[in-house]
């Protein structure tokens, strides 16, 4: 019974955690822009992170050893450090898209300008990461994220016409007000958004910071199988309300109040609440993440001591990189960069380092000194290599897309 | 000894090398940033015409944006902090358009008809937005309920440019 609670929260804290500012901007974005029409991404990106978070997962729990920790070791300290510099820029952008995020939210609750709440949120961000214990953060954040699923309410509420919705999203089509260029560049962000950088080596990190044994691989799959599928629903009826509502209305979601109004219109202020607690939740969630993934990534490399749950005297330069990450990322919103611009730049960006951080994932997955008999199997490596496939072409089609599409505003 | 100077002299030669890869790399990155951010000039009709489309399509998003948040207020169905964050984004948004098309300089003379339609629209999208701003922040229900037909009208303006125009 122990066990099964242990699961269910599990499930239900990847679900809260799934969605971050990223969701809330492209989702939103995508669904006014092309109304369903690129729900194929998110399916696939969501595919995509459950293969990769559960090889990380796997990975973790059987050499005892974190990602990064091994992506040196495997592939050599050139080509580590190319990972690691790629995976490290992403995530800081990731991280000042959060706390802008967060700031935007707390500007929505108090109508107070957001860069009043940059530097309070980074110094809580960091007392949460000095103070609390790993699974009272994780669980915490995760759970009061689960607010978020009033969007789904919402989409039921608005009465959409299902079919039209489901036909929208089986038979793409690009508008007459969109141009092809700006579809493929949504479709790549889309992507960004739901793999995510940091995911792999955050989930990875916390196998070992929680323990995990051989016993806790079905915690590992149930986790990323049922979890993240259902947090990526979350994505999918955000993308929805702005198909159904924004759309017809030709409303360009350009800040993070306008992702909101469906849920005001469908539910009214108690939809709105529960849509701002969750939406804040979710994207501390994701602050937490991509804060304690710079210092993972950067200790792992370099192999110094790393862990929250590690004395801060005893891993001193782990929480250094922390810290600094976290000022760095603050005054980068505070020099009053566009938090929604910088999301959709930051998320783009994903899909170009994204090759860089996933080929030693599926690497290490399939070599027996790491997981020993718990490699890939053929169907897992026959997907992953498909969506390792995608996720190169839109690395290389990035750049070009988002000059051609001046950031997909065109 | 010498094997060691060479070594030196290799290793500095390799700094000086990865230095210039990521002067070039960021150099790369700071123009593919302004590339997709910077303001192109309009040389032809359709290229000005296609700017103007883009301005006023940006404008009748705000209102819409507005429109919604001033019935989301009438009907007390958000909060007065949230619609009025909307509004101040929304008013922001028409402003940058208006600023932008403003900055354009017009190509030829069949341009300049449309210059003052595309101008003209997009200052009554100013004024109607700032407008239902500053009713919402005074909690002026009968002002803002006033202002909804305007609006409307307005959206139906914005769209009917973008139609013919696109």
């Amino acid at each position: 019974m122990k066990r099964l609670l242990e699961i269910s929260l599990g499930v239900l804290t990847a679900i809260g955690a799934f969605v971050d500012v990223g969701d809330l901007v492209a989702s939103a974005e995508s669904g006014a822009r092309f109304r369903m029409a690129l729900a194929w991404a998110l399916v696939l990106g969501t595919i995509g992170i459950v293969l990769y978070a559960e090889m990380a997962g796997r990975i973790a729990t059987l050499s005892k050893r974190a990602t990064f920790d091994l992506v040196r070791e495997r592939m050599g300290a050139g080509l580590g450090m190319v990972t690691l510099v790629a995976s490290f820029l992403v995530n800081f952008l990731t991280l000042a898209a959060e706390l802008g995020g967060l700031a935007l939210v707390l500007a929505l609750a108090t109508s107070l300008n957001y860069l009043l709440w940059v530097i309070p949120f980074a110094a809580a961000l960091w007392i949460v990461i000095w103070r609390v214990k790993y699974s009272v953060m994780e669980k915490t954040v995760g759970l009061v994220g689960l607010a978020l699923l009033v969007v789904i309410v919402a989409v039921w509420r608005l009465g959409p016409d299902w079919s039209a919705l489901l036909h929208s999203a089986t038979h793409p089509v690009v508008p007459n007000s969109q141009t092809h260029a700006d579809y493929w560049y949504w479709a790549i962000s889309i992507l960004g958004a739901t793999i995510t950088v940091y995911e792999p080596f955050f989930y990875s990190s916390g196998a070992i910071e929680e323990k995990w044994g051989r016993n806790d691989l079905i915690v590992n799959r149930t986790n990323v199988y049922l979890g993240f599928p259902l947090g990526g629903i979350v994505s999918l009826a955000i993308m929805a309300l702005g198909a159904i509502f924004l759309f017809p209305r030709g409303i360009d979601v350009q800040h993070l109040s306008q992702s909101g109004l469906p849920v005001g219109a469908a539910l009214g202020r108690a939809g709105i609440a529960f849509f701002l607690v969750g939406a804040f939740a979710a994207i501390f969630a994701a602050s937490l993440e991509t804060a304690l993934s710079a210092g993972y990534i950067v200790a792992q490399y370099f192999g110094w001591p790393w862990g929250k749950m590690v004395k801060p005297k005893e891993a001193p330069r782990f929480h250094l990189v922390i810290i600094v990450t976290v000022i760095g990322a603050a005054l980068l919103v505070q020099s009053s960069i566009e938090p929604v611009k910088l999301t959709e730049y930051a998320i783009a960006l994903v899909a170009v380092a994204a090759p860089f951080t996933y080929l030693p994932i599926l690497l290490l997955a399939n070599d027996p000194r790491y997981v020993r008999t718990k490699v890939n199997s053929f169907l897992s490596n026959f997907l992953a290599t498909g969506f390792f496939a995608v996720l190169v072409v839109a690395s290389v089609a990035t750049i070009p897309l988002l000059i051609i599409t001046k950031g997909g505003s065109t | 000894m010498q094997r060691s100077r060479s070594l030196e002299g290799g290793r500095a030669r390799l700094q000086v090398l990865r230095g210039w890869k990521i002067r070039v790399a960021c150099a790369g990155l700071v123009s593919a940033s302004a590339l997709s951010a910077c303001i192109g000039p309009a040389t032809t009709f359709p290229v000005y015409e296609a700017k103007a489309v883009v301005s006023v399509e940006e404008a009748s998003s705000a209102v819409q944006t507005v429109r919604v948040a001033a019935s989301q207020a009438l009907a007390d169905r958000n909060f007065v902090p949230y619609l009025s964050e909307t509004m101040h984004d929304a008013e922001e948004d028409v402003t940058t358009a208006e600023g932008h098309f403003s900055s354009i300089q017009h190509p030829d003379a069949r341009s300049e008809a449309l210059r003052s339609q595309a101008k003209e629209l997009l200052t009554r999208a100013s004024d109607a937005v700032e407008r239902a701003r500053i009713a919402l922040r005074a909690s002026d229900a009968a002002a803002l309920s006033r202002l909804s037909p305007t609006l409307a009208d307005l959206v139906s303006a914005l769209n009917a440019f973008v139609n013919e125009h696109r």
